[in-house]
């Protein structure tokens, strides 16, 4: 089969949809990913054939807009006025893009946060996939937490979980206009929000997380499935940089911090907090910039780089501080490596929590909460609590076990071949 | 609710009644400069009638980062779908200067009638 997987966002986005591509390459099939140029290397060495898209993803999160649109997830009126104001244009251009990408495939693996697939579906007439990261807010649960509540601390007792996902309409429903603008300009029927949230909600939707991390909930349909990580392969054995290579190996295992794409509010004062609790701790560490801006550390014992491989450092790390991304969580998971969350906005604090009360990461750490002192605490136990590291191995052979069933391509196969979508 | 008050100067916030269009396109200027900088490419004379696409090589996402900005140096909502819709292809400086300017304007308007209408 001939298969368009899109793949737009950050690099959390993105990757792992790389890596979904290379496992229905693997069963067999072509596979084609749409995304912008700034990942096409990382395409190409996946042995991937790529469709680009327009755009430029780390202008859009690292700069004003993705940074203020963040800073609205607390906001539902003036987030939706933000998205119409200066998200919406680039949603429209995007919704024209893909539908040229999609001519002649047999399947699309569609993003969650536009709801194009059932509109895609309609036109094609081929199967249409949404593949997630983490749970989405079109899809509620009485199980756990609405991953996206600002209030996410506040909300403990089960009994509050179902309550808490009243504030995922407006994140499910942010694109839904463009989406309708889109439609009539196909000749295709008009159709509500209600309406176009039981079409969404109907087309299999693919989870690429753990379920040892976080089970699938029992009132989710047979549609949608908790497949596992979708992570890119271990097996690259060369280093990524010879630089950070000899720093690893210059001394003990050193702690990694970085936060992916998402920038930092508070960059430079939590960056100074980590050189002085390294020095504090007799520990070494790694910066990672990320999609924030370029560091330089004059510290021997604090190597600093935009960006290094995660399936090829955390095995080689003693732990990590990251911003709770699904991504990171799980790398650290699949690698062993004991980490907490110092949450960046969107869904950083659900999996921060989540690993926390699993036992395989420390507290989530919340900006404003974080001195030198804490800090110092945090690395001081990332290194020496036994029992974190102990639970953090059984996790990893479960993780690593599910990662070689595929469940994501056989899931996929099934739905195709039962005709459920 | 009341509206905020935009006679005050608060945190680099620019108060209504002292913005004068100079004064905008001025700041402009000045943002698309630092814009071009950091880009890395050479500006040389920018006009009002300069088209930021055309003349100054400016993507449609930094115009959006930059109108962004301005919203929250005038603490006044903008929108990139607004200035769009009222002009066809390739925004020109003196055409963003206006928007901000009567943007800022009419919301200034309103917070005083607003405030007429409180008890």
């Amino acid at each position: 089969m001939n298969i368009l997987v899109i793949a737009t966002g950050t690099r959390g986005d993105v990757q792992p949809r790389i890596a979904l591509g290379k496992q229905l390459l693997q069963g067999g099939h072509r596979v084609i990913v749409a995304a912008q140029a700034l990942f096409s290397a990382s395409i190409a060495e996946a042995g991937l054939e790529i469709y680009p898209l327009s755009g430029d993803a780390r202008k859009f999160f690292a700069g004003p807009i993705g940074v203020s649109l963040r800073a609205r997830m607390n906001d539902g009126k003036e987030f939706t006025r933000f998205w119409r104001a200066y998200v919406s244009p680039s949603v429209r251009r995007h919704l024209c893009e893909v539908l040229l990408a999609c001519q002649d495939v047999d399947a699309v693996i569609c993003e969650p946060w536009f709801q194009v697939a059932p509109t895609l579906r309609q036109i094609l007439k081929v199967p249409c996939f949404v593949a997630c990261l983490t749970p989405v807010p079109s899809i509620p649960t009485s199980q756990f937490v609405y991953p996206f509540s600002q209030r996410l601390s506040n909300v403990t007792v089960p009994a509050e979980y179902e309550n808490s996902w009243s504030d995922a309409d407006w994140f499910a429903s942010a694109a839904f206009p463009d989406i309708k603008r889109w439609r009539a300009e196909l000749s295709l029927e008009t159709v509500e929000w209600e309406d176009y949230l039981k079409l969404v909600r109907d087309c299999p939707h693919l989870f690429g997380y753990s379920s040892h991390v976080l089970e699938k909930p029992s009132d989710w349909s047979e549609l949608h499935q908790v497949t596992g990580y979708w992570f890119t392969c271990q097996d690259a054995k060369s280093s990524p940089s010879e630089a950070l290579e000899y720093f690893i190996q210059a001394g003990s295992p050193p702690i990694v911090m970085g936060f992916s794409s998402q920038v930092c509010d508070d960059g430079v004062r939590i960056r100074n907090c980590f050189v002085r609790a390294l020095r504090n701790t007799g520990r070494r560490g790694i910066l990672l910039s990320g999609w924030g801006e370029v560091i330089q550390i004059d510290s021997k014992d604090c190597f600093c780089c935009q960006e290094a491989p995660y399936e090829w450092l955390l095995p080689r790390v003693a732990g990590m501080i990251h911003h709770g991304g699904a991504g990171s969580v799980g790398e650290c998971l699949r690698a062993g490596a004991p980490s907490f969350a110092i949450p960046q906005g969107y869904d950083g604090a659900f999996w921060g929590l989540r690993i926390a009360a699993l036992g395989v990461g420390l507290d989530p750490m919340p900006m404003h909460t974080l001195t030198e002192s804490r800090l110092s605490d945090s690395l001081h136990r990332l290194c020496e609590d036994r029992v974190l590291k102990q639970k953090l191995k059984k996790v990893a052979a479960l993780i690593q076990e599910e990662t070689r069933q595929a469940k994501a391509l056989h899931s996929i196969e099934d739905f195709i071949h039962n005709g459920h979508c | 609710m009341t509206e905020p008050e935009f006679d005050k100067q608060c945190n680099g916030v620019v108060s209504a009644s002292s913005l004068s269009r100079a004064e905008v396109e001025a700041r402009i200027i000045s943002m698309v400069r630092e814009l071009a900088l950091e880009v890395g490419h050479r500006l040389g004379n920018i006009s009002p009638q300069s088209a930021f696409g055309r003349d100054l090589g400016i993507e449609s996402i930094d115009v959006i980062n930059l109108i962004i900005q301005l919203e929250s140096i005038y603490n006044c909502p903008l929108g990139f779908e607004e200035i769009q819709s009222h002009e066809e292809g390739d925004l020109l400086l003196e055409d963003l200067v206006s928007f901000v300017c009567s943007s800022v304007s009419q919301r200034r308007t309103l917070g005083k009638e607003g405030a007429r209408t409180m008890p």
